[in-house]
């Protein structure tokens, strides 16, 4: 079943086209990664998905309803959206951080039950943050703030999860880690759109890749299909080497300069 | 700390104040006697006393002062950032503007909610245009300079206002007014002002967790169901009726929107929402105690609640800002 599909999605901003007719569609239990060159549109178009853009022409589709007839409170249980980088303004604990993530699902003067203390405790001991608890969100670390932002958004409960870069921040075992939970949380009804930078891990672990490049979708469909010699080549400026021992890796060797 | 103790030590400390704040005076009152006599002989002196000149100024102390820490919280909250408040981006100078065009034509006399209405929307088109003139999304410094700019315009037509007084004694009206007093004001002013502030309150009602989402920036509020542009005019509206209903009744009363919020925000972990009712309550024992204070210093002309809490006021203002330089070097 497609849980979300994007339909003829362009998105302009001051004359600019930053996304050009757009075909996304996410099924669930899938992973899916959205990849490209800096600049591309991934993180408006992951805005346009979550909703809080509304796209210049198309449209965005949640199962069987038009996205834009959902109420905010409704869209908010269904869609969660992971920030790029992510601020935090006010140096509240980590454990009331991530309690954020449970507003969708209270009511104005609804106090937390012990259904939504769970999914915070839950989301807390995945992203493996349970020593931080008490501490200061404004003062950890980019990968630790990175985990925290993600159990925010894990506590949520949401069917679908859109993560913006969430493991540019992390050092490689913390990007494994998150990848797993990432690939653990996107089963039976649920899907994740992750954006990723990182080729060799992309790979691995998404079911599907989009390649975008200038707000156009170059290419789509299975690992081997879009992670091409001639896409690297057209959309990073790159050649790789490439190979599948164990798991599958992508290592850029040599920078093609423009032509 | 605990909230619920927070809460609870705060409403007996804005008790205290309030039931000091009815006994203390120029003249000393057997409250006893007065509270009994308000029952069975209302003319006589104490009890006139009582119902006619304590108890309205405690109750727009208590008012007033719950007003200018919860707006003062609200806008910190919703502007993250500590260094907002309501008279420094306009509201409270608006209005006060406002209200003295009023008082300077006369025009109080053509109907009794002639000077809050007017003051509510003083303070509700500086606010405004402190906002158009920062843009959307405006950071705090080009926000506090909008604020800083709007604040000289209504303080420079005010002194127009005050230079051009017909005469001496009008002039000492305006100037006093201006400057932020709740002495000599009766039940009438307060029933005036009531109906305005719990308007301005209601409407802040519910925005607590909608202001803690905001701590993780307005996108990613909006992605948790928050509409940002609609808390910003809540909020905005909110003030306007409240602070301007305020400052309609007590003239410009400063700093203690800034003030409250700054000593209570560590009490409440930071919680912006939480923040609320814990401000109004600090706000309200602010400005009883400031009132109670003026009346205990002996000087020979009364001073006025507002230059007392600016005196207190400006100094910590000026440590905020010494502070938050340390941080940032």
């Amino acid at each position: 079943m497609s849980l979300l599909t994007a339909t003829g999605v362009s998105y302009q901003r001051k004359q600019q086209l930053l996304l050009n007719n757009v075909q996304l569609e996410l099924q669930a239990g899938e992973l899916l990664g959205l990849i490209g060159p800096n600049g591309a549109g991934k993180s408006t178009l992951l805005k346009i998905l979550a909703g809080l853009q509304k796209p210049t022409r198309g449209s965005i589709q949640f199962q069987t309803r038009a996205l834009h007839q959902f109420s905010p409170q409704e869209r908010s249980q269904k869609l969660a959206w992971l920030a790029q980088g992510g601020t935090i303004h006010w140096p509240l604990t980590v454990e009331r951080l991530v309690a954020l993530g449970r507003l969708p699902h209270l009511a104005a003067w609804q106090s937390a039950t012990s259904h939504d203390q769970a999914a915070i405790d839950q989301a807390i001991q995945q992203t493996g943050i349970e020593h931080l608890r008490q501490r200061d969100a404004t003062t950890l670390s980019g990968g630790e703030r990175t985990r925290v932002l993600l159990a925010r958004a894990l506590a949520s409960e949401p069917t679908v999860l859109l993560a913006d870069e969430p493991i540019a921040a992390l050092d490689p075992g913390y990007q494994l880690q998150t990848l797993e939970l990432l690939r653990t949380f996107a089963q039976g009804e649920r899907a994740c759109i992750v954006v990723l930078h990182e080729l060799s891990l992309a790979a691995r672990y998404c079911d599907r890749l989009y390649l975008l490049k200038s707000g156009c979708i170059v290419d789509q469909g299975s690992i081997a299909k879009v992670l091409s010699t001639e896409n690297l080549r057209n959309v990073y400026h790159i050649e790789c080497e490439m190979g599948c021992t164990s798991i599958p890796w992508v290592i850029p060797s040599r920078y093609i300069a423009h032509k | 700390m605990n909230y619920r103790i927070l809460l609870t030590s705060l409403s007996l400390l804005v008790f205290c104040l309030f039931c000091l704040s009815l006994v203390l005076g120029r003249d000393p009152l057997p409250i006893w006697q007065a509270a009994n006599e308000v029952f069975t002989d209302r003319s006589s002196v104490f009890a006139i006393i009582l119902t006619e000149i304590r108890l309205p100024r405690a109750l727009i102390a208590l008012f007033a002062g719950a007003t200018l820490g919860l707006c003062g919280a609200a806008m910190q909250g919703l502007l993250r950032n500590p260094l907002a408040s309501p008279d420094l981006i306009g509201s409270s100078s608006g209005a006060a503007l406002a209200a003295v065009i009023i008082l300077y034509f006369g025009w109080q006399g053509v109907s009794l909610q002639m000077l809050p209405l007017s003051a509510m929307l003083g303070s509700l088109l500086a606010t405004a245009l402190v906002f158009a003139l920062a843009g959307r999304d405006a950071s705090i410094t080009t926000l506090i300079l909008a604020g800083v700019a709007v604040n000289a315009l209504a303080t420079s037509a005010m002194s127009l206002l005050l230079n051009l007084a017909p005469s001496p004694y009008a002039m000492r009206e305006l100037v006093l007014w201006t400057m932020g007093d709740i002495t000599d004001r009766s039940m009438d002013d307060f029933w005036l002002m009531l109906p305005f502030t719990l308007f301005g309150w209601a409407l802040m009602l519910g925005v607590g967790k909608q202001l803690n989402a905001l701590t993780l920036g307005e996108e990613t509020a909006t992605s948790l169901g928050v509409n940002p542009s609609w808390i910003r005019w809540r909020i905005f509206i909110a003030i306007a009726f409240a602070v301007g209903a305020t400052v309609a009744t007590t003239g410009m009363i400063g700093f203690i929107g800034l003030v409250v919020p700054h000593l209570l925000r560590p009490l409440v972990n930071y919680e912006p929402g939480r923040l609320l009712p814990a401000a109004a309550l600090g706000g309200a024992a602010m400005l009883l105690a400031a009132d109670i204070g003026v009346r205990l210093i002996p000087t020979d002309a009364a001073i006025k609640v507002g230059v007392l809490t600016a005196l207190v006021g400006a100094p910590f203002f000026l440590y905020l800002i010494l502070r938050s330089r340390k941080e940032h070097l």
